[in-house]
């Protein structure tokens, strides 16, 4: 599948796998000769602080970071992250959102505060009238590793027929960047998101 | 103890088929791992370093494949040892590589302003990457002003494959003029992943060989002076290679009106924008893969196709200038008319550069409105709003932040009050301490620079309780100086040495504390104890910042220690990283016990939340009690101690 330009924008709190997804999609994109450029910081940013990846596929994406509003797609791990990473998503892009909040610890302090996610969800569709929500980490917390949500979501974005690559690449993708002996959990994980829109 | 979190990194970085020689194959890698690779690639020998973001992934690739791969690798005490290291081993013929960040060079610039004068047999690389922005660093300096004053060669790749193929090509060129070269990346540059194509392993070594040269290696007054005289013959040779190499871009477009200069990750930028505003057949453009020596021929070549040229690079304006006297000795030559830039005020002074500022300045330039992104910025800003702010904050259990309460506490029970003492900060993660509940710190400038700081702040504001803090990674990299001269000039100052056995913040790469060094090799740990009683100092104490109170005292004890002599105190708290240490419960199968709030205890008084703040309190504000999250707790019961009402217990306690 040939495309010019296909940004993903994948934000979330370090610790949830936002580069394993971006991981995941970079190996799949050089399997099908798809060119592909990843942006990240690395370093500061983990533990509990705020990740972004930035995924773009196709010739036309020079630069490892997406030029605001130029994003297909942001997937959010964690719902405010994907709010504070809104700037890169193109007007009425997709949105595909974990519902599921990390408290900073401002919030859990009480210093600060957390809005409902419901009004989180809701502010989105000030950009956009795309927007999936999912119980990701439930789904893997049921799997028994709340680790697997991220493939979860990747599941969903998979099953929405839109990524410029084909599932099953997707697939051997997730087969061979993944732990040996999560390889199954993750699959499963996968094919769940999957078919949640694709009953 | 750290071996198998290193056996687990291994492999991590399997992944990146560092090692793999299957030429030809493309593989997924990121910047930081492409610069390994051509080093393997070009068959490096020695490799040396200090970890720092954007530039330790580097490092520690390389140090995972040095047995397989034959090659030296270590973590050096500073980045100075480390340019002495591959430098005298470059002189005996091997081939070296130098790995750090921006500020490094900082401190290798002694060592790297000589050695420029004498040079190379072996290949001698260093690879820097440099913090536009910065997002990691305490400033954004620019390596190719360095390369300047050094005279050193500076390539600059503008993707992860051509970083995997310039540090091969930077080995020639050092080895072909004996001269070490300097590959600069920046930050997004090393943290980009990208399709790279491995090239063939070279196994070959070069033997090692040193042949005495007093001429040479002796860099005395008149040495010198010959020497910068034949450095700069030298450099007038290698402007033949930036003149010509498969690395430099030149792509003559349109009404020879409008061109871009630019270099490094900058020409993906000038690509894209070109790209988005459809002008890619309409303004010419020279990427150099040299930013020192400039190619003089080469730039006269584009600046006589053009009548305006806008130079887009990170950070200072060093090819502007440049380019702009280049124009002004050939001004009969050239048809450039104007050279923009930060001088002109085209690009910003600071910071990154975005398509935005690139497709502004060309419209100012070309007096056309060029639109790069959606005009509804508001309602983006809208959602933006919405996120609470998630700054950095210790980890749970973190012990530089038990040590931080303590110390708060000790100055405020010897009735000093906010404004009355100096806490001088250094490198590390302890720099978060300013921006949480502890609120400690106030200054904070470069790696060891705490200890020197504290003594001027002692001499400048006498009565005044002076406390230095310095990590033990940093105390070794370039504290020690700095103890000495508190110890000798008698400086009466408290020194806090937060020993938590390992570099934590770059990611944990080990320092001459611990046993295990980065290649996995065992070593004898150097007790910082033991240097401070080497250098006469007769308070020391070592204590366990988990223990609140007697942490709190020894600090007190030191306080008053030094009040009444101009000694320094050195006090250890000496407690392993939290993150280590919860890898290494985890593995063993030991079960972390966390604490929880007895409810009815807790008094609301919020002086674990609000004073000490560690990442797995919490308050709930509904019953006005704090909680405590069991999947983030450690179990270090420092919280259990601060609090005033004993609401605190540990699970195990309660049944």
């Amino acid at each position: 599948m040939k495309t010019t330009e296909f940004n993903i924008a994948i934000a979330g709190v370090g610790g949830q796998g936002v580069t394993l997804l971006a991981r995941i999609l970079g190996n799949a994109a050089i399997k099908e000769g798809l060119s592909v450029r990843i942006g990240e910081v690395y370093g500061a940013s983990q533990r509990g602080g705020s990740v972004v990846s930035h995924i773009r596929f196709g010739e036309n994406a020079f630069s490892p970071i997406i030029p605001n509003g130029r994003a297909d797609v942001l997937l959010g791990l964690e719902v405010s992250e994907a709010a504070r990473r809104i700037r890169a998503l193109k007007p009425n892009g997709l949105v595909i959102l974990n519902v599921y909040k990390i408290d900073p610890v401002e919030v859990k302090t009480g210093l600060s505060e957390y809005p409902s996610i419901s009004r989180l969800v809701n502010a989105f569709k000030l950009i956009t009238d795309q927007i999936i929500t999912v119980n990701a980490t439930d789904i893997a917390t049921d799997l028994g590793d709340v680790r697997l949500s991220n493939i979860v979501l990747l599941g969903v974005l998979a099953g929405l027929s839109v990524l410029p690559i084909s599932i099953k690449t997707l697939r051997q993708s997730i087969w061979g960047n993944v732990p040996l002996a999560m390889r199954n959990l993750n699959m499963k994980a996968f094919k769940i998101g999957f078919n949640l829109r694709n009953p | 103890m750290l071996s198998n979190f290193y056996k687990k990194f291994v492999k991590w970085l399997c992944m990146y088929n560092l090692y793999e020689d299957s030429p030809g194959k493309k593989t997924l890698m990121m910047g930081n791992i492409a610069v390994a690779r051509g080093a393997i690639e070009a068959g490096v020998q020695v490799v040396t370093g200090y970890p720092g973001t954007p530039a330790t992934e580097t490092l520690e690739a390389l140090s995972k494949v040095a047995g397989k791969a034959g090659i030296y690798v270590e973590v050096s005490t500073n980045e100075k040892v480390a340019v002495e290291i591959a430098s005298a081993a470059a002189i005996s013929n091997l081939r070296a590589l130098v790995i750090m960040k921006q500020v490094g060079l900082n401190v290798a610039s002694d060592i790297a302003n000589v050695i420029n004068l004498s040079g190379c047999n072996g290949g001698l690389v260093i690879y820097i990457a440099d913090d536009v922005g910065p997002l990691v660093s305490q400033n954004e300096q620019d390596t190719r002003i360095y390369s300047r004053l050094m005279h050193l060669p500076c390539l600059e790749p503008s993707t992860p494959q051509e970083a995997k193929d310039m540090i091969k090509y930077a080995f020639e060129i050092s080895e072909n003029y004996k001269i070490p070269v300097i590959l600069r990346s920046t930050l997004r540059l090393s943290h980009m992943s990208s399709s790279v194509t491995l090239g063939k392993i070279n196994i070959s070594r070069n033997k090692p060989n040193f042949v005495k040269d007093i001429n040479r290696y002796l860099v005395l007054d008149f040495i010198a002076r010959s020497e910068h005289e034949a450095l700069h013959k030298k450099i007038n040779k290698i402007k033949a290679d930036a003149e010509k190499n498969p690395f430099n871009i030149l792509k003559i477009k349109g009404e020879k009106n409008l061109g871009i200069i630019t270099s490094g990750l900058c020409y993906l930028y000038v690509e894209e924008t070109l790209k988005h505003c459809g002008l890619q057949d309409q303004v010419s453009v020279l990427k150099l893969s040299f930013s020192y020596p400039l190619p003089t021929g080469l730039i006269l070549k584009f600046l006589q196709n053009v009548k305006y040229v806008l130079i887009v690079e990170e950070v200072e304006p060093v090819l502007e200038n440049e380019i702009k006297a280049i124009s002004f000795d050939n001004n009969k030559k050239v048809m450039v008319s104007k050279v923009f830039g930060r001088n002109s005020g085209h690009l910003p002074w600071a910071g990154e550069i975005n398509l935005i500022h690139i497709a502004k300045a060309l419209s100012k330039i070309s007096n056309t409105e060029l639109h790069l992104t959606p005009d509804i910025y508001q309602k983006y800003g809208e959602i933006e709003k919405l996120a609470p702010p998630r700054y950095l904050s210790f980890c749970a259990g973190c012990p530089h932040l038990a040590t931080f309460y303590a110390m708060r506490k000790a100055l405020m029970q010897q009735g000093y009050k906010e404004n009355e003492w100096v806490v001088a900060g250094d490198i590390g993660c302890y720099g978060i301490a300013p921006f949480s509940a502890v609120k400690m710190m106030d200054t904070s400038f470069c790696m060891g620079s705490s200890i020197g700081l504290a003594c001027g702040f002692k001499l400048a504001l006498k009565d005044t309780p002076v406390i230095a803090v310095i990590g033990d990674s940093t105390f070794y990299h370039s504290g020690i100086s700095g103890i000495v001269n508190a110890m000798w000039n008698t400086k009466g100052i408290v020194i806090v040495v937060m020993d938590n056995k390992t570099t934590a913040m770059t990611g944990h790469q080990p320092n001459p504390g611990v046993s295990i060094r980065i290649d996995g090799s065992e070593s004898k740990p150097i007790d910082i104890a033991d240097v401070i009683k080497g250098l006469g100092i007769k308070f020391i104490e070592i204590v366990d910042p988990y223990n609140v109170k007697k942490t709190k005292d020894i600090i007190i004890k030191a306080l008053k220690y030094v009040s009444e002599r101009s000694e320094p105190a050195v006090i250890i708290t000496r407690r392993e990283c939290a993150i280590l240490s919860l890898r290494e419960k985890r593995k063993s199968g030991q079960r972390i016990t966390p604490f929880f709030v007895d409810e009815d205890k807790c008094i609301g008084c919020r002086i674990c939340t609000q004073f000490y703040g560690c990442l797995a309190l919490g308050w709930d504000k509904n019953i006005k009690k704090a909680f405590i999250d069991p999947k983030s707790c450690m179990g270090c019961s420092v919280c259990s101690q601060i609090c005033p009402s004993k609401a605190i217990i540990k699970k195990e306690e309660s049944n």
